[in-house]
């Protein structure tokens, strides 16, 4: 459950906003049933170690990066209110050599859970609540598709790169 | 790639002059601070991808100081500094490494590593049974990949700090 971005939790709740959003219903596992859990969501690169890993595909929203703007004149009167952007980069991870395990899914998986990210990102509703909790002007861009070995499977990776801004109280 | 950028107002060329500059003024920032952001994205990914491509933390301090991104404050330039031996793992050719009593560092690599042969040939040399053995190293390249990942942000990083910059003219 995420809650709105105050100035003391500027960077712990920008991220729980955006994992909030990427639930099994807005963002369904290609390969998992609804009702089956694993864990699919992780905030740093997990320890693949073994070359049949189950893991794929697995989504990483990185920590938040926070910036406040500085120049002057930008700020309230006060000086306790000024605009903050948030950038929170989510990584997206398919593999397509599962060792039998449906083979050749790595595009497929990658672009499924890439539209359905792009839906729930461009959804009017979410974007709404996103508004509620301080995260204004939501926008993001995407990246190519780049592929990489990660203990001998072929992964195909994609980057959200989310933005947000709000003029927003940062001192008590 | 070249951009248009159009100014409009209630037809008063002064705003107009006055947005502009303070465009000019601000570009030149926002550029500075997407590519400290880039940077630190580019460091981030080569780390990740030192580690996929089989560099193990016992190495050195590519995970740590090892690999680091810096740019001053003021600078356009941003370095991405890195140890040398990383550069040697990344693009040396196959050769061999003989390994004896007086190469420290590499002997205790060989006594913790993977291979069970090597791990008793490693403590053989400790215990002067054996006085020297050779080991045949490929190298890890790991540099390309790190920027292949962290490459196709720059755009988008770029791209939403001018955004920020212009739209705060």
């Amino acid at each position: 459950m995420a809650n709105k971005i105050i100035y003391s939790n500027l960077f712990s709740e920008a991220r729980n906003n955006v994992v909030a959003l990427i639930t099994t219903s807005n963002v369904p596992d290609p390969n998992t049933a609804t009702a089956e859990y694993r864990k699919r969501i992780y905030s740093r690169e997990p320890d693949v170690k073994s070359s049949d890993f189950k893991g794929y595909p697995y989504i990483i929203v990185w920590p938040a990066d926070v910036d406040i703007e500085k120049e002057k004149g930008r700020q309230s009167l006060d000086g306790k209110s000024k605009i903050v952007y948030w950038d929170i980069e989510v990584e997206i991870f398919s593999s397509d050599r599962g060792y039998g395990e449906k083979d050749a899914n790595g595009l497929a998986d990658i672009d499924s859970l890439s539209d359905n990210l792009a839906k729930t990102f461009q959804n009017k509703s979410n974007r709404t609540t996103l508004s509620t909790n301080n995260l204004h002007f939501s926008g993001f861009t995407t990246t190519a598709v780049t592929t990489e070995n990660i203990a001998n499977e072929r992964v195909y990776k994609r980057s959200f790169m989310l933005s947000f801004e709000s003029r927003m109280q940062v001192s008590a | 790639m070249p951009k248009v950028i159009v100014i409009s107002s209630s037809g008063d060329l002064d705003t107009c002059l006055i947005t502009l500059d303070r465009i000019k003024k601000n570009l030149p920032r926002m550029t500075r601070l997407g590519m400290m952001r880039f940077g630190k994205i580019l460091e981030r990914d080569m780390k990740i991808s030192a580690k996929h491509s089989g560099i193990k933390k016992f190495t050195g301090d590519h995970q740590e100081k090892g690999i680091r991104y810096e740019q001053s404050p003021r600078s356009d330039v941003g370095f991405l500094f890195m140890k040398l031996y990383m550069i040697y793992l990344d693009s040396m050719k196959p050769h061999y490494v003989s390994i004896s009593l007086r190469r420290k560092r590499i002997l205790d690599w060989a006594k913790q590593a993977f291979s069970v042969n090597l791990r008793m040939k490693a403590r053989g040399v400790e215990r002067r049974k054996i006085k020297k053995f050779s080991v045949f190293v490929k190298p890890h390249p790991f540099i390309r990949m790190g920027y292949a990942s962290a490459r196709p942000k720059l755009n988008s990083i770029l791209k939403n700090e001018i955004k920020r910059g212009i739209k705060n003219a």
